[in-house]
């Protein structure tokens, strides 16, 4: 091997470490932003899940709390009763709905106004007056409260 | 000047690594920083939500606790409509009387925070009371104040 | 043949990737080592909220169904739905019932009396503590069932 071969060797060398070093911190560079992705993907999930699931079944309870009877119409509808006026809570979609309706006022679950995002939302009567107010969060957690149900105020 | 001269230097170039690492390091950062006020954001809320919780049933225990106290008056008279029954729960703070027909209604309100109550009602009749009322209510200017919508007039 | 200037400007340029790598890989280092705190604190906070919204939670649905039955054991067999708990029963004649929330939290209920003439307000004290035994969380709810016949059912 002449001198001007030996030189060749050793520039290809020295620019392939200096590709593998850069290529490593590329590498490197890469994982840590994947794994900050990451992290900030999953605290946003249970960020997600506490201003809409949990925040929806804390929503329900002091509204049962708040009125004056209540009625589970089936698994995702509630209806509560106050001076005057009725309330629909119902689930469609994913989205927990809220719908105002005066006294005669035929009751369906459409055209209501959207307050959550909260899927698998249920109301289920446990007995003894009491309710049990579910949503799903993400990641499969389940956030459930139980709750009295009032029974006075009905005026039908 | 030769042709060789003029040639790249093969390898990385000077500068690229720290652009490279600069805008990693803002992404980076800026995923920290939103992380960290959505982290935030949800425990203050889970605290206030928690800290609400212990608050309406402290308040719950309260209004139980006056109820116990109005019902051990009540124990010792038949007749509800006694003046003296009546004078004994006047003197207690904060309670309302309303005399029906062939009952007596008493309500008052158990303060949970300083925007909401528990506002309880009992009516007694006969041998014994039923809770006509026990719900949270708004006791601060809120409710007063009527919003300023337009009546259409 | 390459001139001694050009062979200079070289050599200059392949330490100058050195030095710049060196550089920017301590910086990195450091500045990485800051954001995996934070990443790491906002985990922590996430993890709070989460534990603090099950212990919400637990004490709201405990207190509701112990205002409706005033048994201490009756609400922890429908909280808890068969699983198992300690019970410990005292002097003073105040109850106890112990549970495992998580691996972290420990949940204690303890029932006690105060006497009115009409009968007994029975007061559940409801509290979530940590391994080392410090209160995370806690709240006390009552339930008065006086003696006497009460009609109860408008009662939340």
């Amino acid at each position: 091997m002449n001198r001007a071969d030996s030189k060749r060797l050793t520039d290809t060398v020295s620019a392939a470490g200096s590709m593998t070093l850069f290529l490593i911190f590329a590498v490197c560079c890469l994982i840590m932003i994947a794994a900050a992705a990451s992290a900030y993907g999953r605290i946003s999930e249970n960020y997600d899940d506490t201003f809409n699931s949990a925040a929806a079944v804390r929503y329900v309870t002091n509204k049962l709390r708040a009125c004056k009877g209540a009625e589970i119409l089936s698994g995702n509808e509630l209806l509560l009763y106050d001076d005057g006026y009725k309330t629909l809570i119902y689930e469609s979609g994913g989205t927990l709905y809220e719908r105002l309706l005066s006294d005669g006022q035929e009751v369906s679950a459409s055209g209501g106004e959207a307050v959550f995002k909260a899927e698998g939302f249920s109301v289920s009567d446990c007995g003894g007056g009491l309710a049990e107010i579910s949503a799903e969060g993400s990641g499969g957690r389940t956030f459930s409260a139980y709750c009295r149900i009032p029974e006075g105020g009905r005026t039908d | 000047m030769n042709g060789s001269e003029n040639k790249r230097p093969a390898g990385i170039g000077t500068g690229y690594l720290s652009i490279m690492m600069i805008f990693v390091v803002l992404c980076m950062t800026m995923l920290a920083a939103l992380s960290y006020s959505a982290a935030s954001a949800e425990k203050g809320f889970s605290l206030k939500s928690g800290e609400y919780t212990a608050e309406y049933y402290a308040a719950d225990l309260e209004a139980n606790r006056t109820l116990a106290e109005i019902d051990g008056i009540a124990a010792e008279y038949s007749d509800y409509a006694d003046l003296s029954f009546i004078s004994e729960i006047e003197e207690m703070e904060g309670m309302e009387l309303k005399q029906l027909p062939d009952s007596i209604e008493i309500s008052w309100l158990t303060p949970i925070n300083d925007r909401q109550s528990i506002s309880s009602s009992v009516r007694y009749s006969g041998g014994g009371y039923v809770i006509t009322e026990w719900r949270t209510v708004l006791t601060s200017d809120t409710e007063s104040k009527p919003l300023n919508v337009w009546s259409g007039e | 043949m390459k001139s001694p200037i050009a062979k200079v400007r070289k050599h200059i340029r392949s330490n100058l990737f050195f030095v710049e790598m060196i550089i920017v890989l301590l910086f990195f280092s450091i500045a990485s080592a800051v954001i995996l705190r934070s990443f790491a604190a906002s985990d922590r906070l996430a993890k709070e909220s989460r534990r603090i919204e099950s212990m919400a939670f637990l004490a709201q649905s405990a207190a509701e169904i112990y205002s409706g039955t005033a048994d201490i054991s009756e609400t922890a067999e429908k909280l808890l739905s068969g699983k198992p708990y300690t019970y410990n029963e005292y002097p003073d004649g105040s109850q106890e019932i112990s549970f495992s929330m998580d691996t972290e939290t420990t949940v204690r209920l303890r029932e006690s009396s105060e006497i009115y003439a009409g009968g007994p307000l029975k007061i559940l004290e409801i509290s979530f503590s940590d391994g080392s035994g410090g209160i995370l969380y806690e709240t006390k709810t009552g339930a008065y069932f006086p003696e006497r016949t009460v009609t109860d059912s408008e009662r939340q």
